[in-house]
């Protein structure tokens, strides 16, 4: 048995809490674990100190007084609850707070956030797609502010040309020329390979 | 003697007889006091308080509805207006956890001529006081009142096996806490 366990046991046997079956098992391992057996000593020594405080009772004459009192107020009308409205305060606190968070949102979104002047632009509130595009079939200015807007969308979603890297080597006329026959033909075999055209053998 | 069992009391009391709560009350006060003043150890806030669980049990007397024994729902009652003063009194003191400054102040073998069960008495009841609120209730009921581990459950809302637990965390934080004081080398 692991001490943690017996720990646990001694704290239930204490109580009187602990099953007779454990009990046996519990006084096997406290018979060959000092530890434990220490642990216990503690905890009967707090349990003593705890029993040896002066009795919880009253003074003499207390109980008529308290029972007079406790009529008067048995006799008062009840206070209102405080619960209905206390909640509800705090229902409205945490509305307001929610609202808060929905315009500054709206603010971040709208305003704030990279791109959102462009589509603030000409997003009329609360359109589909649909019936944008729709209004554009009617609408020249908007159908060319709407073409602007799909074209920049692609071209930000197109990777470019690392403009780090040099022009491709195959647009160089001198590479081509300075090649082996040797290695044009393994170049086009493995461009034939990659787009499945070509002659194969 | 009146010899009316409980639950007629209560029928009584639920159809407006104030003497059949103030029977009712005379019956159970001393255990409620005892309850109360073993978690708040204060003469002062028990009787606020064990004056607030008797008027808290009157008026939700409708909702009593006989399955338990009225014993062990008012004491059930008491068992919960203390937690919530010893709560709401954590919060205000600004600590709901054990607090080693109990403890560090200062040493067994102290100047005054105090017996040494004496001064662990004190530590201990400054340590308990000190534990997070359900771990102290447990402690109070099983260990103070006697109360077994089913009574205790019972009061408390919760399982047998929450009330050994808790005891048993309990018992670690005290021991460990306690162990200057304790006697052992």
């Amino acid at each position: 048995m692991r001490c943690d366990k017996a720990r646990r046991w001694v704290s239930d046997d204490l109580d009187g809490a602990l099953p007779a079956s454990r009990k046996a098992r519990l006084e096997g391992h406290l018979a060959g674990c000092a530890d434990c057996r220490a642990y216990l000593g503690d905890l009967e020594l707090i349990a003593d100190g705890a029993r040896s405080r002066p009795a919880d009772d009253p003074p003499p004459g207390y109980w008529p007084d308290f029972g007079r009192r406790l009529e008067r107020r048995l006799a008062s009308p009840a206070p209102p609850a405080r619960t209905a409205p206390r909640l509800g305060h705090r229902r409205w606190a945490w509305a307001g707070a929610a609202s808060l968070v929905v315009v500054a949102a709206a603010i971040y979104i709208g305003f704030l956030r990279p791109g959102a002047e462009q589509d603030a632009a000409w997003f009329p509130n609360g359109s589909s797609l649909a019936s944008i595009l729709l209004e554009a079939e009617d609408d020249p200015d908007l159908a060319g502010r709407l073409d602007r807007m799909v074209s920049a969308s692609i071209e930000e979603l197109t990777v470019g040309p690392d403009e780090d890297i040099p022009a491709p080597f195959a647009d160089d006329p001198l590479f081509w020329e300075g090649l082996s026959e040797e290695e044009l033909r393994f170049i086009a075999s493995e461009l034939e390979a990659e787009t499945d055209r070509g002659v194969r053998p | 003697m009146d010899e009316r069992p409980d639950e007629v009391l209560v029928q009584e009391a639920r159809q407006g007889s104030r003497e059949a709560f103030a029977e009712l009350v005379r019956r159970h006060r001393q255990k409620v006091y005892r309850i109360i003043h073993s978690m708040t150890r204060d003469a002062s806030d028990t009787d606020d308080l064990a004056q607030e669980a008797f008027l808290a049990a009157y008026r939700s007397l409708e909702s009593f509805n006989m399955k338990a024994r009225f014993s062990t729902w008012l004491y059930r009652i008491s068992v919960n207006t203390a937690l919530s003063f010893l709560k709401k009194r954590g919060r205000e003191k600004g600590r709901a956890e054990f607090r080693d400054d109990l403890i560090d102040s200062g040493s067994p073998d102290s100047p005054e001529e105090r017996s040494v069960r004496h001064e662990l008495s004190a530590r201990i009841e400054e340590a308990v006081g000190a534990l997070p609120p359900h771990f102290q209730a447990s402690f109070r009921l099983v260990a103070d009142q006697g109360l077994s581990h089913a009574e205790a459950a019972q009061m408390l809302g919760c399982s047998e096996n929450t009330v050994s637990w808790r005891l048993h965390k309990a018992r670690k934080l005290l021991r460990a806490r306690l162990e200057p004081f304790l006697g052992r080398s």
